[in-house]
């Protein structure tokens, strides 16, 4: 059964001038099909703007579809009797750490989920142990929010989430504040994540090289899903990405471009291992 | 005329359990049009170092001197210096703050004391100069996208025509594309009116394209300062601070190993396609 | 420039003042302040401050930080001292120049910076062993009885809270935000009100941007995590207590009447 199933979703919002009138109305997700497998690692790419993050607002339940409909584990987002279910089964990690880590001390923060849903106090600290120790942050319990690295409190974020024992995160760009280390940090915490509890992860970014070692990779522009594929077919259609405003990570472009030059490289390179080892062929 | 940073240490919390060294005896000399790049960690003192250029952070010890003057002597005005020594902070969120763009760009050209018909000449030859689309002038810099917002930032400093332009993290939050379009306009800004332009970040590969000279900082300290070629050519040290050099460099390097007669101080995509070219052909014709 | 407050910041320790019921140390602050301005002679004070310091010696809090948040206020001290020590009439001590220094105006500014320090001292005590999520949870018990006047004391707990945590993010912003405008040439440090109320406009304004964002970002992201008011809620940190608390209560009531005997006896 697929986890997050969207059909034909719909997103529009109503401009409006200073009185409050309606001016027009804007599209932000026009038509959007997803399917995710329980299991899967999947990545959502976009450009700013591109409705990537009002589609991660819609798995959260934190929008309703105009149109369309959008099942999390099976139950319609647009019912209001499964918000809190969805909520606690698809949890939301979001860009900036720190407006979204609610207390000032970090294991208070992890058991703010758990409290919410009524889980009684012994529970909430297993609960907090394990979330903080997959997290590898278990030594900073007791530490203040603001004295962490940004790696470091979105990974105390990602914890609060766990704490809930959802079947799926969505990451909603949770790299775009942070540092090349943190950002480092977060992804390899994401796909540990992945492997070793089995969670659903949908990572919403506009960084290529975070995607590589996805599942499955869809493209946003204007509101639609403009590619899908594995990675790697999706890296080798390079000219594509590009008139979508995306980038390709170096090796791919090289790769891309010594095989214009004449060069026998395949496309969708993604790895500096796998062009050396062509180029030795 | 030169920008020269004279065994400056900088340090906060002193006397303290918390007490940092942000900057520990750098010494420094920015020439007249230099691109250059500060590159370095969170807390390696990078973003430390540029705030003492334009004198909004002070020297625990050391002193700063532009075209010759320390700028720490008495009766040196700082205020004309921050308008020589131009500033945009990481996230433009910070400064803007008026109720159209085109005012929030007239507000530091208004703090110089320009008479109105100059404040306005100077606002739009800088919107101007950032490429800021014409028919948003009179928006609410709130509405704007995130690299219009940048641009504007941007534009807010250089109407007041300063002769150095320092941009902390200018890509910060930006996607692929809205990054290279600022960065191709500070590239186009600087070959064109030659002004000197300091970028910090944290990325190598952004920066690698685009600046003349790296500085890297770590601990504190200068821990490299050349051309990217020579810093590159570094990459164990740089590798040992945390910080990667291209992954096209990478390439080479290990190409190298593998006895490829290639140039290891490649440092952008095209010079990587170049080479690899070069030393392919090479490599088919010996063996036919 | 504003990395130095310490006021209302908790400062993370293993002591017996910080496993305390919070309620315990509200009800301590509460009598503690009562007692500032019970005594009035030097006996009682000496009372107070063997309290005071035992109790700072117990939270395991370096007393130089504890001190560092008086700086701010070093100023109002010594203006408000100058104003007791001068302007309050009765027999002249000594006089400089226009001015006279009378015993009791002598008295009253002694024992009115006394207060003052007592008192900052005394309260910062309280939050730099609590956190704020065990204070607004001690003033959410404490102030219970006020739900049933349909007082929503749930959310003014959780609102402050909240308001601790973000202090110290919003004053590294306007450090931030003063410096990105004095790079445009901003001048914060004008002469008269009129003028200096015009230089904070380009400082306010993103401050306050900032803060709107902040706070939607924050509803959205408590919202995603479940969040839907008080009822329902469990708590990870229960308030119970232990054989500690109830000892401190007894502490604290014969420590004040001890403040209150000696008033009476000198």
């Amino acid at each position: 059964m697929n986890i997050i199933d969207a059909r034909k979703l719909v997103h529009e919002y109503f401009r409006r001038d200073e009185e409050g009138n309606v001016e027009g109305v804007s599209v932000a997700l026009d038509g959007v099909d997803l399917k995710v497998k329980a299991g899967q690692f999947i990545s959502v790419l976009g450009h700013n703007g591109s409705g990537k993050s009002t589609l991660a607002k819609h798995i959260n339940a934190l929008l309703t579809p105009s149109d369309g409909t959008i099942y999390v584990d099976g139950k319609n987002t647009a019912e209001p009797e499964n918000t809190y279910d969805i909520r606690q089964t698809a949890g939301m990690v979001f860009q900036n750490p720190d407006n979204q880590i609610i207390a000032s001390i970090v294991e208070e923060d992890v058991g703010f989920g758990p409290e919410n849903m009524g889980v009684p106090t012994d529970e909430i600290w297993e609960r907090v142990e394990n979330a903080l120790k997959s997290v590898q942050m278990w030594k900073y319990r007791t530490h203040s929010p603001n004295r962490l690295s940004g790696g470091q409190k979105q990974r105390v974020a990602i914890a609060g989430v766990m704490a809930m024992q959802p079947k799926c995160i969505i990451l909603d760009e949770p790299t775009a504040m942070l540092d090349p280390d943190g950002r480092k940090e977060v992804i390899r915490v994401a796909h540990e994540l992945n492997q070793k509890k089995n969670i659903t992860v949908i990572l919403i970014t506009h960084y290529m090289e975070e995607v590589v070692d996805s599942d499955y990779v869809y493209v946003m522009d204007k509101g639609k899903i403009v590619m899908e594929g594995v990675p790697r077919d999706i890296f080798s259609r390079v000219d594509e990405l590009k008139s979508h405003r995306m980038d390709v990570p170096q090796i791919t472009l090289l790769a891309h471009e010594l095989k214009r030059s004449g060069v026998p490289v395949p496309e969708g390179i993604l790895h500096r291992k796998e062009l050396i080892n062509v180029l030795n062929s | 005329m030169s920008l020269i940073v004279d065994k400056v240490s900088y340090k906060y919390s002193t006397g303290t359990a918390y007490e940092v060294t942000a900057l520990d005896e750098v010494s420094l000399e920015i020439k007249d049009g230099e691109f250059i790049g500060i590159i370095g960690h969170t807390g390696s003192g990078k973003s430390t170092l540029v705030q003492h250029l334009n004198g909004i952070l002070k020297a625990t010890s050391g002193t700063v001197y532009y075209n010759g003057q320390d700028i720490y002597d008495k009766d040196y005005d700082l205020k004309d210096l921050r308008t020589r020594v131009g500033m945009v902070f990481q996230y433009p969120e910070h400064q803007l703050f008026e109720t159209t763009v085109f005012e929030d760009v007239e507000f530091g050209p208004k703090n110089q004391g320009l008479d109105e018909k100059e404040v306005a000449e100077r606002a739009y030859d800088a919107l101007q100069r950032v490429g800021f689309p014409e028919e948003y002038y009179d928006q609410s810099p709130f509405d704007l996208s995130g690299g219009q917002k940048r641009r504007a930032a941007i534009a807010g400093v250089l109407a007041m025509k300063p002769s150095v332009l320092i941009l902390d993290e200018p890509t910060a939050g930006l996607d692929p594309k809205g990054r290279n379009e600022i960065l191709d306009m500070i590239r186009s800004m600087h070959e064109k009116s030659h002004i000197t332009i300091i970028l910090v970040s944290h990325s190598m590969e952004d920066v690698a394209n685009y600046v003349d000279r790296i500085i890297v900082m770590n601990d504190a300290k200068v821990f490299l300062d050349g051309t990217p070629k020579e810093v590159f050519a570094h990459s164990k040290d740089l590798e040992a601070i945390g910080l990667a050099v291209p992954e096209v460099t990478y390439l080479m390097l290990e190409l190298k190993e593998m006895g490829w007669d290639v140039d290891t101080t490649v440092t952008t995509v095209e010079e990587a396609r170049k080479e690899i070219l070069r030393a392919y052909e090479v490599k088919k014709s010996a063996s036919k | 420039m504003f990395r130095e407050i310490t006021i209302g910041q908790y400062y993370p320790a293993d002591s017996l003042l910080h496993r305390l019921d919070p309620r315990v140390k509200l009800f301590f602050t509460l009598f503690y302040m009562i007692g500032i301005f019970v005594a009035d002679n030097i006996f009682a004070f000496s009372l107070l401050t063997v309290g005071l310091f035992s109790a700072v010696k117990l939270s395991k809090v370096p007393f130089g930080y504890m001190v560092k948040g008086l700086q701010a206020i070093i100023l109002l001290l010594i203006i408000a001292g100058a104003f007791n020590m001068f302007l309050t009439p009765g027999q002249t001590l000594a006089t400089v120049g226009p001015l006279t220094i009378t015993d009791v105006g002598l008295k009253n500014a002694g024992l009115m910076t006394a207060r003052m320090i007592y008192l900052i001292i005394g309260t910062s005590l309280m939050t730099l062993t609590t956190t704020p999520n065990r204070l607004t949870d001690g003033l959410e018990t404490s102030l219970g009885p006020l739900q049933k006047l349909n007082v929503p004391v749930h959310e003014i707990a959780l609102m402050m809270s909240i308001a601790l945590r973000f202090i110290p993010i919003l004053v590294e912003e306007t450090d931030k935000i003063m410096k990105a405008q004095m790079a445009r040439g901003a001048d914060f440090e004008t002469k008269g009100l009129v003028r200096k109320a015009k230089a904070m406009v380009p400082l306010l304004v993103p401050l306050f941007v900032s803060a709107f964002r902040r706070a939607s970002d924050l509803a959205m992201a408590m919202e995603a995590r479940c969040y839907h008011g008080g009822e329902g809620r469990t708590k990870m940190k229960p308030l119970h207590y232990s054989k500690e608390d109830r000892v401190a209560y007894l502490l604290i009531l014969l420590f004040f009447a001890g403040v209150v005997v000696l008033r009476i006896l000198f």
